[in-house]
């Protein structure tokens, strides 16, 4: 390879990483200098000096926390309710040729492409008539089926990819049809399991629609809309709105680096085997 | 995998009759019905009240509703931008990585881990970080351009620039998923085809167009339509960017739905939008659908 081929490659990766990367540097950057640093003009680029203080301050005097926490419940209970309902379902379609379930699996790949925002208004009407409006359960319900069908189908896929033979085995050993499922083929499932929690997480951290308009409660407010809340018609402290958005992402961004090769299969899975 | 999964053979304890798959998928299919279908009906329900009773009143209203013709025009116009500039992005960057490992170049693990890091960031997240850097006065981008000699851009209040700023803003966040799928395509192709290809004296060019492209065709085509599809599903970022405005120049389908039913309270009109926008969407999956040969999705 030719070194102006390769000084240009390492330009375009040099430049495309600092697009990328730009806004999470400024975000860090927002939090972690003095206010007065912060609200002079022109901006500094690099870190003069650092400072907690205004972490602190978001941390101690506004609901971050107290919206994140609300968050995992609603992740964590999305994350829970979807794997109870798309587990047995792919196992079924993966194993069992039925009718039923080439139905289903079209009824999935309906649901995957329906925007949130046909679903926002019948949904605030059915939570609001059941009284589950103002509570968490309502975020978890409809954030699984947002997630639901992505989860089904990768489940699906990987299902078939064991091996019948394992279980023709096991039915030979005196297995029976449900215990197939629990003992043989469920265990083996576990790295799709992690990647359908990961992806489910991420989706009902990051969902805001919903949680926008079925909770209006603060106390019961999840992390997007307590920091969106913060951005003022006329006056915004950016500070403050950096502040409680880095508290908000250090769970996705830690589980973005521990589980980083969950992630990309979870993406690429079903396009490109 | 020597054979099909779900084809059971003669005789086979697949084929047996049993009631278990029925269960398996009873928790679903309930979960799907009450949560999915139910509010999908009781919403075009919805959109035929009026009043008090039914009616078609709603739907005549969209006929003369300037905003709701307007809302179609960005929709439209929102889809495609964000489609092409969504496409290129990621297959530019999927090449500079392919190419990067190809040549080993130092550091291409690191930069391919970074860069699925925008998915790790909440939609919300991006579009403040974005709203902040972004503000005409202070904001860190123009103070950046005014060293090229730019004057102050109004990024998101200009309507001239707003709706393209929205959507710089979502590839951002998103083109990552595209990359990696893209990346993933390319590595579908057997690395066999491109030797022969260097053997017979075919240029990098040439080994793209006959060699790669060929290979992911299919991949890409259907990345193409679901890319399509998800654009519909876009609300959190551009609503917190601009809410719609400068004078609805990036209110989509989606967030004129959300301003009817939350904003000005008219939840029977927003249905009839929403059931437009779920025939427009219906129109798009049955391309999909019948697709030859589809995939999963991711």
């Amino acid at each position: 390879m030719f070194a102006a081929r390769k000084a240009a490659l390492a330009t375009w990766f040099v430049l495309l990483g600092l697009v990328i990367l730009f806004p999470v540097y400024w975000m860090l950057l927002t939090v972690f200098q003095p206010a007065e640093q912060v609200m002079s003009y022109p901006p500094s680029m690099f870190f003069r000096s650092f400072s907690w203080n205004k972490l602190l301050e978001v941390v101690t005097k506004t609901g971050v926390l107290k919206w994140t926490f609300n968050s995992i419940v609603t992740a964590l209970g999305t994350v829970f309710l979807s794997l109870v309902v798309s587990v047995p379902a792919a196992y079924s379609i993966a194993r069992y040729k039925l009718r039923v379930n080439a139905l289903l699996l079209f009824l999935i790949l309906i649901t995957q492409m329906i925007p949130p925002s046909i679903m926002v208004v019948p949904l605030f009407e059915i939570f609001v008539g059941a009284g589950l409006n103002n509570r968490l359960l309502s975020l978890i319900l409809a954030n699984t089926i947002l997630s639901l069908p992505i989860g089904t189908w990768i489940l699906t896929g990987f299902f078939e990819n064991i091996p019948r033979e394992i279980e023709e085995a096991a039915i030979v050993d005196g297995a029976t049809r449900t215990m197939l499922f629990y003992r043989i083929s469920l265990p083996l499932t576990y790295p799709a399991l992690v990647t359908v929690s990961i992806l489910t997480f991420f989706d009902a951290w990051n969902e805001y629609m919903y949680a926008y308009t079925f909770v209006s409660d603060q106390s019961k407010w999840v992390g997007t809309v307590g920091i969106a809340s913060f951005m003022g018609q006329f006056l915004t402290d950016w500070q403050q709105v950096m502040g409680s958005s880095f508290v908000f992402s250090i769970i996705p961004m830690a589980l973005y680096i521990l589980l980083r090769k969950y992630i990309v299969r979870g993406v690429t899975e079903g396009f490109a085997k | 995998m020597a054979r099909k999964a779900g084809s059971p053979a003669e005789g086979d304890w697949l084929s047996e009759r049993t009631l278990v798959p029925y269960m398996l998928d009873v928790p679903i299919v309930l979960t799907l019905i009450v949560l999915f279908v139910y509010p999908v009906v009781y919403g075009v329900y919805g959109s035929f009240i009026a009043g008090g009773e039914l009616s078609l009143k709603n739907y005549e209203r969209l006929w003369s509703d300037g905003n709701f013709r307007n809302s179609l025009y960005v929709t439209f116009l929102y889809v495609v931008v964000y489609t092409v500039g969504i496409m290129t992005t990621g297959f530019v960057t999927a090449m500079v990585i392919d190419v990067g490992e190809e040549s080993k170049m130092p550091g291409v693990g690191i930069f391919s881990s970074l860069l699925t890091l925008p998915y790790a960031i909440p939609d919300v997240v991006g579009a403040l970080v974005w709203l902040w850097m972004l503000n005409p006065k202070v904001g860190v981008v123009n103070y950046l351009l005014s060293f090229l000699g730019s004057g102050g851009v109004q990024w998101l209040t200009d309507r001239h620039y707003a709706l393209l700023s929205v959507i710089m803003v979502e590839i951002w966040r998103l083109f990552p998923m595209h990359t990696l799928i893209i990346l993933a395509a390319f590595r579908t192709v057997p690395r066999s085809l491109y030797e022969a290809a260097e053997l017979e004296g075919a240029t990098p060019l040439q080994q793209f167009i006959y060699v790669t492209y060929p290979g992911i065709r299919n991949i890409i085509r259907f990345l193409l339509l679901l890319t399509v599809v998800w654009s519909f599903k876009r609300f959190t970022m551009s609503w917190l960017l601009t809410q719609g405005g400068p004078m609805h120049a990036t209110e989509t389908m989606a967030i004129l739905i959300f301003k009817e039913a939350f904003m000005f309270f008219n939840r029977p009109y927003a249905s009839a939008i929403a059931a437009i926008l779920l025939v427009m969407v219906g129109v798009v999956a049955a391309l999909y659908m019948s697709m030859p040969g589809k995939r999963g999705e991711p």
